[in-house]
């Protein structure tokens, strides 16, 4: 059987034949040349079409960036009680972890500490009523951000940079004595409380 | 000359004699092949200059030229109408006289010996010319003909016996 097969091998092209073939595809190929693509480069956009993982990848992205920065933009201007304060929340403790250096640390936790009054002052603008939890919740994040901020003014002056320690304390308690209505408004419940408490004592008495 | 059209013609050097013996294989004409041959060359560049390049060229060259064997057969209308089988060759004369297969084989030039293998159902001819004339293993066939390894095993075989029978009938024919 081999010897058979053997036989049909031999059935080849003679060179005159393959020669001929060979000059008539030459000719094709001239006549017909491998269509030249543009580099992506040369149009920014083509590279969103040709890379689709590339193309996911940037849209995805930029969505993210431009939901997440929208949304704490938003977010800035929330107050307590509101669904986004969380994610102003989140976005404080984001600015005080990237702060670096004593100084930039202790303006950074000033400025949130002097937020919370501001927002005190805006809910009582606003009308909005706040409840003793909620009243708790600043009262405890004012006093986390006071205390931050004493110690890295401490840490400012061990490291000998007394005058600047001085002068963000110094801001930061002009700012404090600006929103007294708000800590008064945050005192304001344990008072009543009292006043309450000694008036119903009063009226039990008399 | 670019290096795409360098491979391209490389590919013709290479492998136009094997395409063309499997042309020529199924369809026993030879004009006919060598006009099939240069125009499966011809549409594997086209495809190479829209598509870039081929990984697997000599699979792909078997693919264009069976599926351009097909084209030809629809255009004669034919498989049934056997060109030249073994019993015209023997109406017209041609009588070498065998006493064996042996013989046979000995008397057939290249041409014939196609004609006796082509009297094998296709899907056998075309194994045992891939694995005996091509000397192709059974994953090379099987990736030409795209049917699984077992059944090209399968087929092999059959083929075999089957030309083994053809061989001792025209043994005694011719």
């Amino acid at each position: 059987m081999e010897r058979l097969f053997a036989k049909i091998k031999k059935e080849n092209l003679d060179a005159g034949e393959k020669a001929k073939i060979f000059s008539n595809l030459e000719i094709f190929v001239n006549e017909n040349p491998v269509q030249k693509i543009k580099s992506p480069y040369y149009n920014p956009w083509l590279i969103f079409v040709r890379h689709k993982t590339f193309a996911i990848t940037a849209v995805s992205a930029i969505l993210v960036v431009s939901l997440t920065s929208g949304t704490v933009l938003a977010a800035k201007n929330s107050l307590p009680g509101e669904k986004l304060y969380s994610i102003k929340m989140l976005d404080e403790k984001m600015q005080s972890f990237t702060a670096i250096g004593a100084k930039a640390k202790a303006e950074v936790h000033a400025t949130q500490a002097i937020n919370r009054l501001q927002e005190v002052e805006q809910m009582v603008v606003k009308k909005i009523p706040i409840n003793q939890e909620t009243k708790q919740e600043i009262k405890d994040n004012f006093g986390d951000q006071t205390k931050e901020v004493k110690n890295h003014l401490d840490e400012l002056k061990n490291s000998g940079r007394t005058e600047e320690a001085d002068k963000i304390k110094y801001d930061f308690e002009s700012s404090i004595s600006e929103h007294k209505r708000a800590i008064i408004e945050l005192n304001d419940g344990e008072n009543k409380k009292s006043e309450d408490r000694q008036n119903g004592n009063k009226g039990k008495t008399d | 000359m670019e290096t795409f059209e360098k491979t391209f013609l490389n590919s013709y050097d290479l492998y136009s004699n094997e395409i063309f013996r499997f042309v020529i294989f199924k369809l026993s004409d030879r004009e006919k092949a060598k006009d099939i041959l240069q125009d499966v060359f011809m549409r594997t560049w086209v495809y190479m200059t829209k598509n870039g390049k081929i990984d697997n060229m000599r699979a792909f060259l078997y693919k264009a030229a069976g599926n351009a064997v097909i084209d030809e057969y629809r255009r004669q209308d034919r498989r049934d109408n056997k060109l030249d089988s073994l019993e015209t060759m023997a109406e017209d004369g041609y009588d070498p006289g065998f006493d064996d297969t042996d013989s046979l084989i000995e008397k057939l030039d290249g041409e014939k010996a196609m004609k006796l293998v082509n009297e094998l159902p296709e899907i056998y001819a075309e194994v045992l010319f891939l694995r005996f004339s091509e000397n192709k293993d059974i994953s090379e066939i099987a990736e030409i003909t795209g049917r699984p390894n077992n059944t090209v095993s399968v087929q092999l075989n059959r083929g075999i016996k089957q030309l083994k029978i053809i061989m001792n009938k025209y043994k005694d024919k011719l």
